[in-house]
């Protein structure tokens, strides 16, 4: 999709769309009755667009938040505070059948494999499941779809008599994809769908979400640590980091000039073997993040920024510019 | 496909087989005690009091395993105590497996104060020894195969509870309950089909174990004549009864002592087979 | 001086079989390779590949059910798998080292950071307890953890996973090994952190004139950091070259296959090559090419005739039948 394209996508109501979204978790620490919570802002404040039948990736290391956020998203977490909408429609706020029917327009693949398959249902039956639950009740007109969707993630119908511990990463990989999909959803959410996998694998899922997204319109919100996958997949990119987004652009523009201190590190941290084999240096790495010892107030990025400025202690950045949003103050001024 | 291996294993390994073997046993003389009793265990015979076990008393009787002080045949005694063992045995397990098993679901899935709660009542079970909690309510409701049934069911509910709530706490942040959450389905759903199975394999290897508990401790109180009234043969009643005669004619307290001893062994040694092989099959 | 003299490491035709129910696995079928001193050695592969399993063999380290069952490997002339064990716990820690690939789960959390580092140097420096903490807080230096002092009595679990692993290093290196095997040390990293941890592991290589074995999936990783790569397929190793070679001229078609299935920064959109169908577990005698079934260059004998090591380039060897069928 063209950087157009996905603006046009954005100016209309936006397929899904996050509003200031807060997770926390508190930790009691100390003595009963006498310890304190350790609140843990998993996510801080988000806001995100996602266009229909588009790609949002969301790029973070572990502890930048970005799983909560997915789950949060699908209300499988409940959240602090924030909103999400689907098509316009708070997704909690209707009644418990209303909001039912709406999280099913809304489905999670995750990272691993081996945990997101019931370990003792028939891989048929933790699809026919879904089936169900989106009130099918016929006999045939199940096995029928079941075929289909089977057939759609690449498997075969010996697939499916048998159970999860049979099949290889990647086939129960398949099989997740093909329960998303069997309540016909509309958005998907993808939680490091490959990164548990081998990479050949990996490939044959990507090209999976990739065909699968032309045939059936979806719109994926793909999280990853892994920029090369981002970017296979990806229109529009948001990078995070401990909770807060700290820059996002169409994924042209932030492959091609990454403005933040944090995205910058990320690139340059990637090992590269560039298209002619040869190898390409790596930039200079900071220090290892500083437990707990974010600044209060303001940039959580300074511990480790290499452009910290005194500025960056007292005022929290947020997010500025118009296509390409960055949260930092040192953007645009000289190193 | 799977059960069918489970089955060629089980014949394969001594251990299960000797427990399955003692266990069929034990069912088949309770079902069947009518057939295999050579005499009536309640039919007493004076002249033929304790006689020792291959004898032949006075009046032309053959006992096997000898005769009780009121000459009745400690053979059919046994077979027939069988029965009172087994039934209380198996019985209160399921109960307590029942109770136990749903309120550590509960406990587990919802947590917070519910689960305080469950787990408090926990705690003051296992604070108080079994015995006493046996003797406290059997005062109140008198003796009787029921009431033991009961007692025994209270005592043995909190093992299922605490395990499968452990297992619960760990298999409900699993991410296909997540997706099945995703899926739009209730809490109920999810915890039968979804955590239930998945927590189960340990709860019928408490159940063998459980049930070789009951069954002690139902000879306890039998030996306490806590239990069914003394018309009723049972393996702790001989027990009880056969003390006062250990040096005369050892047979009386030392048979039926064995036979709760193999049954409790047996039914251990399949236990702890079945453990073995309930676990998550080990991939190449 | 000979020339093998040079030579740190020396694995010739190693096999090493997997007891499983019903049978046995080939984990490592036929395994040949050479580090020279001060080599940084690559090993190439996905699960079940073998790598894992090379790398428990030369330590000794199989589980259980695993044995060798042929080969050699010698270190510096001489051969590990045929030492005894006294030998071989002499040598572990001391002259060969090995760093792996869970810091979660790779330390002993009951003891601190202080005493499992001091452990080999007490084991096989004979130092004491204070001689120990003494250099025990020098490679805490060295490694990157700051505060040594306060660190040195913390327990594994108050450190991140990018910290625990730099104490696996330090432990690794604390008596200066010969030989150093890295199976997948920063797998469980984020990118960042695996950066650093690279970096670092180079820069005490080159302080102490160790070599390197470097075991991972991740072939952008090995580019960067390896003179040699070797790709190991199904147990067996399918391609040796130098880096710069395997990038540019792959021979072998997985391992061309493998560099066409990475999603890389350069290509966005566009189809990916992905390799079709699942590496096979080895079982019950070989025939023909492991990677056959799978194989875009497929020819009609691949499945019948079993390929040997070829060296069609000086230095670049590969186990192909497109290349010819003997040496």
């Amino acid at each position: 999709m063209t950087v157009e394209n996905s603006m046009d996508a954005l100016a209309q109501t936006p397929l899904v769309e996050v509003v200031n979204l807060r997770k926390n978790f508190s930790k009691r620490r100390g003595l009963p009755f006498f310890g304190r919570d350790d609140v843990v802002r998993a996510v801080d404040g988000v806001s995100l667009k996602i266009g229909k039948g588009q790609t949002l990736g969301l790029v973070g290391e572990s502890g930048s938040g970005k799983s909560t956020l997915g789950r949060v998203l699908l209300d499988l977490v409940p959240r602090t505070a924030g909103s999400v909408l689907f098509e316009g429609q708070e997704i909690g706020g209707a009644s418990v059948a209303a909001s039912r029917a709406l999280r099913r327009r809304m489905q999670i693949v995750f990272q691993d494999p081996y945990a997101s398959l019931n370990p003792r249902m028939l891989v048929g039956e933790s699809i026919r499941e879904g089936l169900r639950a989106g009130g099918m009740s016929d006999t045939a007109q199940i096995e029928s779809r079941l075929g289909e969707l089977v057939a759609a993630v690449g498997l075969g119908p010996e697939h499916i008599h048998i159970y999860p511990h049979r099949l290889s990463g990647g086939q129960r990989q398949r099989v997740a994809i093909a329960r998303a999909l069997s309540v016909n959803p509309s958005f998907i959410v993808a939680d490091e769908p490959v990164s548990a996998l081998d990479l050949s694998i990996q490939a044959q899922i990507l090209n999976l979400l990739a065909d699968l997204q032309a045939q059936f319109g979806l719109t994926y919100l793909l999280i990853s640590h892994d920029l090369n996958v981002i970017r296979y997949l990806a229109d529009y990119v948001a990078v995070m980091y401990r909770g807060r987004i700290v820059e996002e652009a169409p994924a042209e523009q932030l492959f091609a000039d990454p403005q933040h201190p944090y995205t910058q590190l990320l690139f340059s941290a990637l090992p590269k073997i560039d298209h002619r084999g040869k190898r390409v240096a790596r930039g200079v790495a900071a220090s290892e993040p500083a437990r707990g010892a974010v600044p209060e107030g303001g940039c959580a990025f300074y511990p480790r920024c290499v452009r910290a400025a005194p500025a960056c202690l007292n005022t929290e950045p947020v997010l500025t510019g118009n296509k390409h949003r960055t949260a930092c103050f040192r953007v645009g001024e000289p190193e | 496909m799977e059960g069918h291996n489970f089955f060629r294993e089980m014949l394969r390994s001594r251990k299960a087989m000797f427990g399955v073997c003692v266990v069929s046993l034990i069912v088949l003389s309770a079902i069947f005690s009518p057939w295999l009793a050579p005499y009536d265990p309640g039919t007493q015979n004076l002249i033929g009091r304790l006689a020792k076990p291959l004898a032949t008393t006075a009046d032309g009787r053959f006992h096997p395993l000898g005769t009780d002080q009121l000459g009745r045949d400690i053979l059919s005694r046994l077979i027939y105590g069988a029965r009172v063992s087994l039934l209380v045995g198996t019985v209160a397990s399921l109960i307590a497996g029942t109770l136990g098993v749903t309120l550590g679901l509960i406990a587990g899935y919802f947590g917070g104060r519910i689960d305080a709660m469950i787990m408090r009542l926990c705690d003051v079970q296992l604070a108080l020894p079994y015995i006493l909690i046996a003797i406290s309510v059997l005062a109140l409701l008198g003796n009787g195969l029921i009431n033991i049934i009961i007692v025994l069911s209270l005592t043995q509910w909190v093992t299922y509870a605490r395990v499968v709530r452990s297992g619960t706490l760990s298999v409900k942040e699993k991410e296909f309950v997540l997706a099945a959450k995703a899926l739009g389905f209730g809490s109920p759903k999810i915890m039968l089909r979804y955590v239930l199975p998945n927590v189960f394999a340990p709860v019928i290897v408490i159940a063998t174990f459980s049930v070789a508990q009951t069954i002690i401790a139902e000879s306890a109180l039998s030996f306490l004549g806590l239990s069914v009234p003394p018309s009723i043969p049972s393996w702790g009643g001989m027990l009880a009864d056969g003390r006062t005669y250990l040096v005369v004619a050892w047979w009386l307290a030392t048979l039926p002592g064995l036979a709760i001893t193999f049954t409790v062994i047996g039914v251990n040694l399949f236990g702890d087979w079945l453990r073995d092989h309930l676990d998550p099959k080990l991939q190449v | 001086m000979n020339m093998t003299d040079n030579i740190t490491l020396e694995v010739e035709d190693l096999y090493t079989h997997i007891g499983v129910q019903g049978g046995e696995v080939r984990g490592v079928d036929g395994v040949s390779f050479v580090i020279r001193r001060g080599e940084v050695f690559g090993l190439a592969g996905e699960s079940g590949s073998g790598k894992s399993m090379t790398a428990f063999s030369i330590m000794r380290l199989l589980p259980l059910r695993g044995r060798v069952v042929q080969g050699s490997v010698r270190f510096k002339g001489e051969d590990l798998v045929t030492a005894s064990a006294e030998r071989i716990s002499a040598l572990r820690g001391d002259r060969v080292a090995m760093i792996f690939q869970d810091p979660m789960t790779s330390l002993n959390p009951v003891f601190t950071i202080g005493d499992q580092i001091g452990e080999s140097l007490r084991q096989h420096r004979g130092m004491n307890a204070s001689e120990a903490r003494v250099k025990t807080m020098q490679l805490l230096e060295s490694v990157g953890i700051g505060d040594a002092d306060r660190r040195f009595g913390s327990y594994p679990h108050e450190f991140s996973g990018g910290m625990r692993q730099r104490v696996m290093i330090a432990m690794a290196l604390a008596c200066s090994p010969d030989l150093l095997i890295a199976d997948e040390p920063t797998t469980a990293l984020d990118v960042t952190i695996e950066k650093q941890i690279l970096a670092l592991i180079e820069e005490l290589r080159a302080d102490i004139g160790a070599a390197i074995l470097l075991i991972t999936h991740n072939l952008a990783l090995l580019a960067e950091h390896c003179d040699r790569i070797a790709v190991m397929y199904a147990g067996q190793i399918v391609e040796t070259a130098a880096t710069e070679e395997l990038l540019s001229k792959p021979l072998h078609p997985y391992t061309k296959a493998l560099l066409g299935s990475m999603p890389r920064s350069h290509i966005s959109k566009g189809r990916l090559k992905p390799v079709t169908g699942l590496p096979p577990t080895i079982t019950g005698e070989r025939r023909g090419c492991a990677f056959a079934p799978r194989c875009p260059a497929r020819m009609a004998h691949c499945d019948s005739v079993g390929p040997l090591i070829l060296e069609p380039e000086p230095g670049h060897q590969v186990r192909c039948l497109l290349f010819g069928e003997r040496p």
